[in-house]
């Protein structure tokens, strides 16, 4: 081993490969600019910064994910209550009236419905508008639903063939009448029945305005 | 009779080895060596004094200042070393002290300081010829000292081993200077390579043995 150092050594000339290895090494370390502390901006008087610990970032993004779902779905569940039949959320508003019927909450659905018909009204819609609010009489019991439906229906299928313009706009009339009668009287909490039913049966006369009279 | 101890005709039994997962103590921005690999740290010259590295680990900015300063030249050098630049040293230079600087508190064991940083520069220089993917030829850099005759002796001095080091693959290079210039403990740089340190002490050996082939080559 040592003659093989030595020989080698003889061989290279009485210089070892690894001193002057360290020596040019050593010349390319002496040979650096040296580092002006004041341009490392992470040492401006500030404190060394934290490394967060491994689970930091993870937990973080999983929290901000949670956070952001939520504000979605309560966001997504306050503009799905103010939908209206046609409305591409409106699954989504009846989704959570089952929901929180299911739990135990109560939800006025008669009203609700009837609110939706006020819009669809206010739209023009008025075929859709009338349709919404049979669904709302129809949970309103016995008395209601035997006449008010039996009203609503004769108008829609009056709309369905098709009417001249003074029927729609009395029927437009009547109707809307019929929804102010049903919010403003107190007429839903009252069950006042009669009231409603009347209301109805103007709807259906205006439906019945341009039929030929069958003599 | 065990299956360690079997003897098969003429071939020599067979004896398991303990298997070491040196891989089990590398971490990327957490490494730090056992303390039985840190045993024989402490006698070898320490790039950056152990209690500057404490004092910068517990958040003093001066001590991490004078830490900068003390391991910039010599990742400059090791840069320039590789073959990279001037500019490229001192850009990748800069990357790793800001490495340093942000991951230094994550560091478990300070007396693994040389090694840790050592790994970040290495990962560094991977990451560099990962993304320039320029297949060049490997040429040494001359180190540029005072005086024209200095220059002159250093060149002329330097001109057998960086001829030399062309010839080595750029692993055993990086061994050598991890090895010979910056005196790293074999444990520690099996625990840069995630290799056992046995396995560093062979290829340093055979690194050494053909850097002195090269060595011979250059001066024949």
């Amino acid at each position: 081993m040592v003659a093989r150092l030595l020989l080698s050594m003889a061989l290279a000339g009485d210089r070892d490969p690894l001193d002057d290895l360290r020596s040019y090494a050593n010349g390319l370390v002496a040979a650096a600019p040296t580092l002006d502390p004041s341009t490392l901006h992470l040492l401006a008087g500030s404190p060394v910064p934290k490394r967060p610990h491994r689970f930091t970032v993870p937990a973080m993004a999983a929290i901000g994910a949670v956070v952001m779902l939520l504000v979605a779905e309560v966001g997504v569940t306050v503009a799905a209550n103010s939908a209206v039949p046609g409305d591409g959320i409106y699954g989504i508003d009846l989704l959570v009236e089952d929901a929180l019927v299911a739990i135990g909450i109560p939800i006025d659905t008669a009203a609700e419905r009837i609110d939706e018909a006020e819009v669809l009204l206010a739209r023009n819609e008025l075929a859709s508008a009338i349709q919404t609010a049979r669904v709302a009489y129809k949970d309103m019991g016995d008395e209601v639903a035997a006449t008010t439906v039996a009203h609503l229906v004769d108008a829609e299928v009056a709309l369905a063939g098709g009417v001249d313009p003074a029927t729609e706009q009395g029927i437009r009339t009547t109707f809307g009448a019929l929804l102010r009668t049903t919010k403003n009287t107190g007429a839903i909490e009252a069950g006042e029945a009669r009231a409603i039913n009347s209301a109805a049966s103007e709807v259906a006369s205006a439906a019945r305005a341009d039929e030929v009279p069958q003599s | 009779m065990t299956a360690t101890s079997a003897t098969v005709g003429n071939t020599k039994p067979f004896t398991l080895r303990p298997f070491v997962a040196d891989s089990a103590w590398v971490g990327t921005h957490a490494y730090s060596e056992p303390a039985e690999q840190l045993s024989n740290v402490d006698s070898r010259e320490r790039l950056v004094p152990l209690e500057v590295i404490n004092a910068a680990h517990n958040g003093d900015p001066d001590s991490l200042a004078r830490l900068c300063t003390l391991i910039h030249p010599h990742l400059i050098g090791f840069y320039r070393y590789s073959g990279l630049t001037t500019h490229e040293a001192e850009d990748l230079s800069g990357d790793v002290i800001e490495d340093v600087v942000t991951r230094l508190t994550s560091l478990r064991e300070t007396k693994a300081f040389d090694a840790w940083m050592w790994s970040i520069g290495r990962n560094r220089l991977k990451g560099w010829i990962r993304v320039n993917r320029r297949p060049r030829r490997y040429e040494p850099a001359t180190p540029t000292v005072a005086g024209p005759e200095e220059l002159a002796i250093d060149a002329d001095d330097h001109s057998r081993i960086k001829g030399a080091l062309s010839m080595l693959s750029e692993r055993d290079r990086e061994l050598l200077w991890l090895r010979e210039v910056e005196g790293l403990t074999y444990g520690e740089i099996g625990g840069r390579f995630g290799v056992a340190s046995g396995t560093v002490r062979v290829a340093c050996h055979r690194a050494r043995r053909r850097l002195e082939r090269a060595y011979e080559k250059e001066g024949g």
